[in-house]
């Protein structure tokens, strides 16, 4: 039977930013509205026959009509001509304001951010003061002394919104600052001219149109504003103006209100849709493509006890089928700490688990070894029932300590999570809440769980600190994660995944993200507390160090499959797959053993303790 | 934080001085002759003259600004040319109403729009396009066009609330409320949508990092996780919003007073502006910029509290 | 059982006393009956001083009729009648006005009415910056005779001095309040009511009661008048339907939807707008000295049309710069131009300009908005090319008057006195370029020469010449449109943009 072809997880479709914008029906949408109302302002004089001055005292107030198709306003003009003659003003309006804002926020956005120190620290300081103005009364203030020019009140509002541009380029500008690549580059000489044109300007691109978007719906919107408070200049057509007549007339003709709002807002609208479908494309966030799944529920299937022989779809090419080395018979699952059966993961079209079972025993350590994509996180996680959203994983079976999980829904996992399985991430400092204390974050799943006092949970938490290391646990329990460094974030978590007791732990590579020596560490703890309690571990990885240090059995996965289950023994000494054996030629070789850590490490602390050789002596593991 | 809250306070005065300083010589340079713009277009040079010296128009530009200046920080903000009042005291009979605008539509937008925002963020799907379609709606229409059609319909039309007029809280608690409902809505619609946007995007953001799995994983109760957990940490991007959008209501707010002819700042404002009384625009500048400095401080205190980098420092 | 008596005693006494709340909240009470007489009216603007010197003519009156007496008083029809002054004469040039004075009047301060008091106050406008010095320019010096006579010497003959010491140029205050300076915020006058200031917010509502100790309290029936300014017409239209106000101004625009609503509408002739055609020299646009060119323009313009579409009829057609009800109105006159671009356009033809000639003209929203598009297209059509400048309306008093626009729209005042409406047309600052004309002249002095009863017929005969010169294009008068509601009557006054005061009653 043919396998399903081993496909990678879904990667970003490679498309120009242009045209994810116009594949996105809102960014479509918008930018059609634009362009119509762009063409009706500048292509009026061929949409009407009326010039914008026209007027005709028998028109006054006039209906809808032939020769008025949107009706005459208060002095017999016709409105269709002046919404659009308005649209010139309006847009001319509010990209003189915008075009200001952008050619002063954005170079002084690109020198704060280059230059740094007091320059910055002056610009920064001016940028807050004019965002700080309310910029109604400092446009009135100034049209009290200039009058209605509208140019001058745009430049003004241009001043006043510039700030925008400047806070976004500046951030941009320090993040790419900061890269080492333009260090480099101005050891090679480029001027910082080049520099920012070449690296910088191009990632802040993106945000000053989305900004510049925004800017300009509020600029036509502030500029018909002050029209409608009689400050514009009535012989100029334009929607504000219209409105400020609309409202004289109030009471004969209110429907003078409705075209010229019409007009305001679709105009506004259409570019805040445009700047919220350009942040959408820029940021890949393809929100047509994938449609959120429904919580993710296995379907009611056979239970797992009694799932028997041939899954055949677990199987591979051949050798070593999972289904084979499972074992998944009623004597293997009753009373397993974990029971995955048939497991399958996909997201939208793309299957990337392709039936998986496999058992952990209470008390055993499990290895689930393979490489970047080889699927391992997603079973740790389904296992868990905490796959993202966009995925949907398919049961036959699941079981956890012991109870049925098959088709639990998240409330139903609830109950098991934290006090029958437990969960240690990879990335310790960001998997702790930045909000809360460690203290916190400890205490708070004991208590619920545990129904305990905050006393007894605080002292328990203190304990916990201590077993897993941390030399002054009750001063960290007031600590931030912020304030840990990452081997002590990660004895946090563990001591917080440990701390309900239960049967089994899932590490999904729990040391990768730390220095060696402190992997050394994180592991013996690991060992010491798996030994103390008899948890039961599955742990994930790609480094068959970790593998020789901690596991009973192994699992070997590859493109969502098991392709070899054995012993840690056998299956690093002699191992049955083709793939098994590249994996662990590759990794061996580069490596050092856990034999030359220990002596590294004993080297290195050689004024410690004498235990430091009891440890070297409990490294080989059957 | 003392030290944070110190600084702030310290910009804060920094920036009322400049801002007044800045208006001041603005509006004094040249343009239209304030003392021939009260007088309206039939004044005779006489009369005009006369005016100009009873406000002291003719006295060196320094010494005018110094004038002020003794007279500001001492409280003393001059008389408004256009009513003879004190600029003190007639801010301090309008201010009230329009931060019962202000303040009463960024709190409704508040709760509106963080809890629509945090609700679209959960639960996603039809009820987040709607969403978001809603947000633009309320983002792009202008807040004064919303007021002409909420008063024509509402209080003209169904006469449901009074279309003009603003009775003091000390006065009439419902009568205050009925004068205000329809400008509040009026204002909320934008700012709500901005928030709800905001918020929207920085649940979702949370939602993505690591620690909120990990907290799930310790079989946390489903409200412990995403009210104390995720909202506690997402609130940050909407405090800096909502102190964004304050700023903006000041100005949203003169439009709407001008519709419902409500005795605020933004009723005065205009009319300062139009009949050129320097010493009311200076005033309304300067109370609106320090203002919004108050209400920026407030806001940033409270981010700042919520961010323990800076609360531990 | 007692409790109940209780508690039933208690909800009886709060249902009355919320009932006595509800009654005295919204303003009036029913006619009638003993409780007081509030009479409520929405005003166009703040009053931003109670100094007579500061005061401007029209809109300001009511406050200024609240607080203060004036010399003389005007009927609603303008005839001036005494007040504080009970007699008065001229001498034989008409340059000597005396005038006998009331001896029973008393400030609220307890200063004593006398002509001192006339002096300081008559002083205190000329020296300020009110329209009352426009009103008094022709004051040269004011004597007293005696306590209760004052002598007024004049420049020149004043035809309507008189009239003007009934409004803005002859509100009376304490002379001791002038000199202590506070005037324009503590009114200190000798009226028929006193500011209250407890109930008293500037610029939003200002509270009048009875002063106890007036001399002639039957002409103000009411207890109490609260003037509360709303400053656009959407707000006094609805506070009068909502029943805040009693009685406001009104635009034409509203009346349909007022009558609608049950409320009356009053109305009286009041301002003449139309073009000014300063320019007779011809010195900005030499097109203007030539009459036919003036007179092209007055056909040029459909006055009528503007009437009937833009101020919804709320007028009378009118080429005259004078009122209905003064004695130089000839309704025949209103026929000497009517609408006609053929005939402009021969008349421009015969002039030399059958291909027109440019016009600058200069305009601000809230002064000439709505009839700018009329003026634009009825002068374009004839040759005549506007060009506009937009100004702020603060700069519109500076511009308009800089001598750069030979014609300008303006609405000015008509009364019932035409020697006012000259002032400024002919002998003030609308005649930008102080164009003379012996004709004009010497009508004018003769009629300040004359008798009253002789003075009519001059005017028609100045009337007569200034629209056959072409000096002026007026379109119409339009109507001061009032608006009340059931529970005041209230009678226009004539040549004043609001009613005076006394001019209210309340409803039977």
């Amino acid at each position: 039977m043919t396998t399903p072809a081993a496909t990678p997880a879904p990667a970003p479709v490679r498309r120009g930013t242009a045209r994810r914008l116009l594949a996105n029906p809102v960014g479509a949408a918008s930018s059609i509205v634009l362009v119509v109302i762009v063409f009706c302002a500048v292509a009026a004089p061929l949409l009407t026959s009326y010039a914008p001055s026209d007027s005709a005292l028998k028109d006054v107030l006039a209906e809808a009509s032939a020769a008025h198709p949107l009706g005459a306003d208060g002095s017999g003009r016709d409105i269709w001509t002046q919404l659009l003659y308005g649209a010139r003003q309006s847009l001319i309006a509010g990209t003189i304001a915008t075009a200001v804002a952008i050619i002063i926020g954005v170079p002084a956005g690109l020198i704060s951010g280059y230059r740094g120190r007091r320059l910055d620290t002056a610009l920064s300081w001016v940028s807050d003061l004019v965002m700080s103005l309310p910029a109604i009364i400092v446009l009135l203030a100034v049209i009290s002394r200039t009058g209605p020019v509208m140019p001058v009140v745009m430049v003004a509002f241009g001043l006043l919104t510039a700030p925008f541009f400047y806070r976004i380029t500046r951030s941009s500008t320090l993040a790419v600052r900061n890269e080492l690549f333009v260090d480099a580059a101005q050891v090679a000489g480029l001027t910082p001219l080049r520099i920012l044109a070449r690296h910088v300007l191009p990632t802040v691109r993106g945000p000053i149109l989305i900004q510049g978007a925004l800017v300009l719906g509020m600029a036509i919107v502030a500029q018909a504003g002050l029209e409608f408070l009689g400050l514009g200049d009535p012989s100029t057509p334009s929607w504000g103006t219209m409105l400020n007549d609309a409202l004289r007339n109030i009471y004969v003709a209110p429907q003078l209100i409705v075209f010229p709002g019409l007009a305001l807002g679709i105009t506004s609208c259409a570019l805040a849709l445009l700047g919220a479908a350009l942040n959408d494309s820029l940021s890949r966030r393809d929100t047509a493509a994938v449609r959120p799944a429904p919580r993710a529920k296995a379907p009611r299937a056979a239970s797992a006890t009694t799932a028997a022989s041939s899954d055949g779809v677990a199987s591979s090419d051949g050798v070593a089928s999972a289904a084979a080395t499972t074992g998944l018979s009623p004597a293997s699952t009753a009373g397993a700490a974990l029971v995955v059966d048939g497991l399958r993961v996909s997201y939208g079209a793309t299957e990337v688990v392709h039936g998986v079972s496999f058992t952990v025993q209470p008390g055993e350590v499990v290895g689930l070894v393979g490489e970047s994509g080889s699927g391992k996180t997603q079973v740790a996680l389904a296992s868990l029932g905490l796959l993202p959203d966009t995925a949907r994983p398919v049961l036959r079976g699941l079981g956890i300590d012991g109870v049925d999980a098959t088709g639990f829904t998240d409330r139903d996992f609830r109950r098991v999570r934290g006090t029958r399985i437990a969960y240690v991430p990879q990335e310790p400092l960001s998997n702790l809440d930045p909000a809360f204390t460690v203290g916190y974050q400890l205490i708070e799943p004991m208590r619920h769980h545990l129904k305990i006092s905050k006393a007894e949970a605080h002292n328990k938490a203190v304990a916990l600190l201590a077993r897993v290391g941390i030399t002054e646990p009750e001063a960290t329990m007031a600590r931030y994660p912020h304030q840990l460094s990452g081997g002590m974030a990660q004895r946090v978590l563990i001591a917080a995944a440990v701390s309900c007791d239960p049967a089994l732990l899932i590490a999904d590579e729990p040391t990768t993200a730390l220095d060696v020596t402190v992997q050394a560490e994180v592991l013996d703890l690991l060992r010491d507390l798996q030994r103390e309690s008899r948890m039961a571990i599955l742990i994930v990885t790609h480094n068959f160090g970790v593998v020789a240090d901690l596991c009973d059995r192994v699992l070997v996965m590859r493109s969502g499959e098991v392709v070899e289950q054995g012993t840690a023994a056998t299956i690093l000494t002699a191992p049955q797959h083709e793939y098994t054996r590249a994996l662990l030629g590759a990794s061996l070789d580069s490596a050092p053993s856990r034999r030359d850590r220990d002596r590294a490490l004993t080297a290195a602390s050689a004024v410690s303790s004498t235990d430091s050789s009891l440890t070297a002596s409990e490294t080989t593991h059957a | 934080m003392v030290r944070f809250l110190l600084t702030r306070f310290g910009g804060a005065v920094v920036l009322a001085f400049i801002v007044s300083t800045g208006t001041f010589f603005l509006l004094s340079t040249a343009g239209a002759d304030p003392a021939a713009a009260l007088l309206g277009i039939d004044a005779t040079s006489a009369q005009i003259a006369v005016k100009r010296a009873e406000l002291g128009l003719d006295a060196p530009l320094p010494s005018r600004y110094l004038n002020w200046l003794g007279g500001a920080l001492t409280g003393n903000l001059g008389t408004s040319w256009s009513t003879n009042q004190q600029v003190s005291s007639l801010i301090a009979t309008r201010l009230p109403v329009t931060l019962s605008l202000a303040v009463g539509a960024i709190l409704l937008s508040s709760v509106l729009g963080i809890t629509l925002g945090y609700i679209s963020a959960i639960k996603r799907g039809w009820l987040d396009r709607t969403l978001q379609f809603v947000v633009v709606i309320g983002y792009g229409l202008p807040g004064f066009w919303v007021a002409l059609v909420l008063s024509t319909v509402f209080a003209v039309q169904l006469g449901w609330f009074p279309a003009t007029g603003y009775t003091p809280f000390t006065q009439s608690p419902t009568g205050w409320a009925g004068t205000v409902i329809l400008p509040i809505v009026a204002l909320t619609l934008g700012v709500a949508a901005s928030i709800a946007q905001q918020t929207r995007d920085s649940v979702l953001d949370v939602l993505r990092q690591g620690y909120v799995r990990t907290l799930r994983s310790r079989g946390l109760p489903h409200w412990r996780v995403l009210v104390l957990h995720v909202l506690r940490n997402a609130a940050a991007a909407p405090l800096g919003v909502i102190s964004l959008q304050f700023i903006g209501l000041l100005g949203g707010a003169i439009m709407v007073e001008n519709v419902f002819a409500l005795p605020g700042l933004g009723t005065f404002a205009v009319s300062s502006s139009i009949s050129s009384d320097v010493p009311a625009i200076l005033g309304i500048v300067v109370v609106g910029a320090v203002t919004v400095v108050i209400v920026n401080l407030i806001l940033d205190s409270v981010m700042a509290w919520l961010n323990p980098k800076v609360r531990t420092r | 059982m007692s409790r109940f008596t209780v508690f039933g005693a208690a909800l009886l006494v709060s249902a009355v006393a919320l009932t006595g709340c509800a009654a005295t909240t919204g303003g009036t009470s029913a006619a009638g009956d003993d409780a007081e007489k509030v009479l409520t009216i929405g005003a166009f603007y703040d009053q931003p001083s109670f100094n007579p010197a500061d005061s401007g003519s029209g809109h300001p009156v009511q406050y200024m009729q609240a607080v203060y007496d004036s010399l003389t008083k005007l009927d609603p029809d303008g005839t001036v009648q005494p007040s504080l002054a009970t007699s008065w004469s001229y001498n034989d040039t008409k340059t000597v006005l005396t005038l006998e004075l009331r001896d029973d009047v008393t400030f609220s301060d307890g200063t004593a009415f006398t002509a001192e008091a006339v002096k300081a106050n008559l002083e205190n406008v000329l020296a300020g910056s009110g329209q009352g010095s426009s009103s008094l320019a022709s004051i040269q010096s004011v004597e007293v005779a005696s306590d209760t006579s004052a002598t007024i010497t004049l420049t020149a003959p004043d035809p309507a001095l008189l009239y003007s010491l009934g409004q803005e140029g002859g509100f009376i205050a304490s002379p001791t309040a002038i000199t202590a300076g506070d005037l324009a915020t503590t009114p200190v006058g000798s009226g028929p009511y006193l500011l209250d200031a407890a109930q008293t917010t500037a610029g939003s509502e200002y509270t009048f009661t009875r002063n106890p100790d007036y001399w002639n309290t039957d002409e103000f029936p009411y207890d109490e008048v609260v003037i509360k300014p709303l400053l656009t017409e959407a707000a006094r239209l609805n506070a009068l339907k909502s029943g805040q106000v009693d009685a406001t101004g009104g635009v034409a625009k509203m009346v349909a939807e007022a009558e609608g609503s049950g409320l009356t509408v009053t109305t009286a002739p009041g301002d003449w707008q139309g073009l000014h055609i300063a320019d007779r020299a011809g010195e900005v646009v030499p097109a203007l000295a030539d009459v036919r060119v003036r007179q092209a323009i007055n056909f040029a313009i459909d006055a009528e049309g503007i009437l009937e579409t833009i101020r919804l009829g709320y007028g009378e057609r009118s080429s005259q710069i004078f009122s209905p009800s003064g004695s130089a109105w000839d309704a025949e006159l209103n026929e000497a131009y009517p609408y006609d671009p053929e005939e402009a356009r021969a008349l421009l033809a015969d002039a030399g300009y059958a291909d027109g000639f440019d016009l600058p003209m200069v305009l601000s929203t809230d002064y000439l908005g709505d009839v700018q598009a009329a003026i634009e297209q009825g002068l374009g059509d004839v040759g005549i090319r506007v060009q506009w400048t937009s100004v702020p309306l603060t700069s519109l008093g500076a511009e308009m008057f800089s001598g750069k626009y030979p014609v300008y729209f303006a609405k000015l005042a008509t009364t019932p006195i035409p020697w006012k409406d000259l002032q400024l047309p002919i002998s003030g600052m609308y005649n930008l370029y102080g164009t003379e004309d012996a004709t004009v002249t010497s009508l004018m002095s003769e009629i300040g020469a004359a008798d009253d009863a002789e003075t009519g017929a001059l005017y028609q005969e100045l009337n007569e010449y200034l629209v056959t010169e072409a000096w002026f294009d007026p379109w119409y008068v339009q109507d001061n449109i009032y608006l009340s509601n059931n529970t005041v009557e209230v009678e226009m006054q004539q040549g004043q943009i609001i009613p005076s005061l006394y001019n209210y009653s309340p409803a039977e």
